[in-house]
């Protein structure tokens, strides 16, 4: 029996786990709520924390998310995070691997890491 | 004495580096041809000589100094590798400049002031806790320091990692440039793996 070839996009998946590591570990940040702010998320690690009508700049992505809340955000890209998704939305006709989507909770709180 | 401020930084710059070697033998002819002049009485020809020598020595470098721009202190190139980027950074001399540059690097932006802090869960509202101007700043300050001391460390990390690969480059009898050498053969091998 052939064995099944993997998606682009899992090959892209499974490399971006690897392929991203920076000496630096982002910083983590936690249980804190911001409101009517712009932050930049690059280089930090939010845990429980809540957005609430932020703007949320990304441009290394070198960032990560732990049972986050969002209501009435808007995320503005840049730089890698921006050529990424452009990639990703090349292909967003194809399906996406579970390891490349969000973690969403029932409670509505956001995982990406 | 705005004009002696003036002169004095003028000068100043003009003797940093390499010019202080020219300082000092103007220093040390004009020594000379105050010798000359002194035992004048006892040696008249080798006095005249040694005089008009460190005249004729002074006056052209002098000359020299007020003429040519001024030059800044040589300063050792310095690298920073971060994962497959190498970042040259000329000048770099303290601790602090090195984590402005990670800093940069990484894009790491202060946060804004949070207007409260969660007890709980982020995604329950009622778990909110108001805090004050005064609090939420204290914390942004905390950050800041806390991001600083990580960035600094990762400097030193950094830049052991090129002392020992120069080190490591030096005892092999390659020449300085092996790091970049080393650094373009790994980007490569990244890129084709």
């Amino acid at each position: 029996m052939a064995e099944e070839k993997p998606s682009f996009l899992q090959i892209l998946a499974g490399r971006s786990s690897a392929g991203t590591g920076l000496l630096f570990d982002p910083f983590l940040i936690t249980d804190r709520v911001y409101k009517d702010q712009q932050l930049n998320l690059d280089g930090y690690t939010f845990k429980n924390c809540a957005f609430i009508n932020c703007h949320l700049a990304i441009s290394n992505a070198n960032f990560s998310l732990d049972k986050c809340y969002f209501q009435n955000s808007r995320v503005f890209l840049s730089g890698n995070a921006l050529k990424t998704v452009k990639l990703t939305a090349l292909f967003a006709r194809m399906e996406i691997p579970d390891s490349m989507r969000a973690q969403l909770d029932p409670d509505n709180a956001v995982t990406i890491i | 004495m705005s004009w002696l401020a003036t002169l004095t930084k003028s000068v100043s710059a003009k003797i940093e580096g390499k010019n202080v070697a020219v300082a000092i033998l103007v220093g040390f002819s004009a020594f000379a041809v105050w010798i000359g002049l002194g035992s004048y009485a006892g040696h008249p020809i080798l006095s005249t000589v040694l005089t008009v020598t460190g005249l004729a020595i002074v006056v052209v470098v002098t000359v020299a100094l007020l003429l040519i721009k001024p030059q800044p202190s040589e300063i050792s190139e310095k690298a920073l590798v971060i994962k497959r980027d190498l970042f040259w950074a000329e000048g770099m001399q303290t601790s602090q400049e090195i984590v402005e540059i990670l800093r940069e690097a990484h894009n790491i932006r202060d946060l804004p002031e949070p207007v409260a802090i969660v007890k709980g869960s982020a995604t329950n509202p009622a778990d909110y806790h108001p805090i004050s101007s005064a609090d939420a700043a204290q914390l942004v300050r905390t950050d800041h320091d806390q991001i600083n001391q990580m960035l600094s460390q990762e400097g030193a990390r950094i830049i052991g990692s090129i002392s020992a690969s120069r080190m490591a480059a030096l005892r092999s009898g390659k020449d300085a440039s092996a790091l970049s050498t080393t650094a373009s053969a790994a980007h490569d091998k990244d890129v084709k793996g």
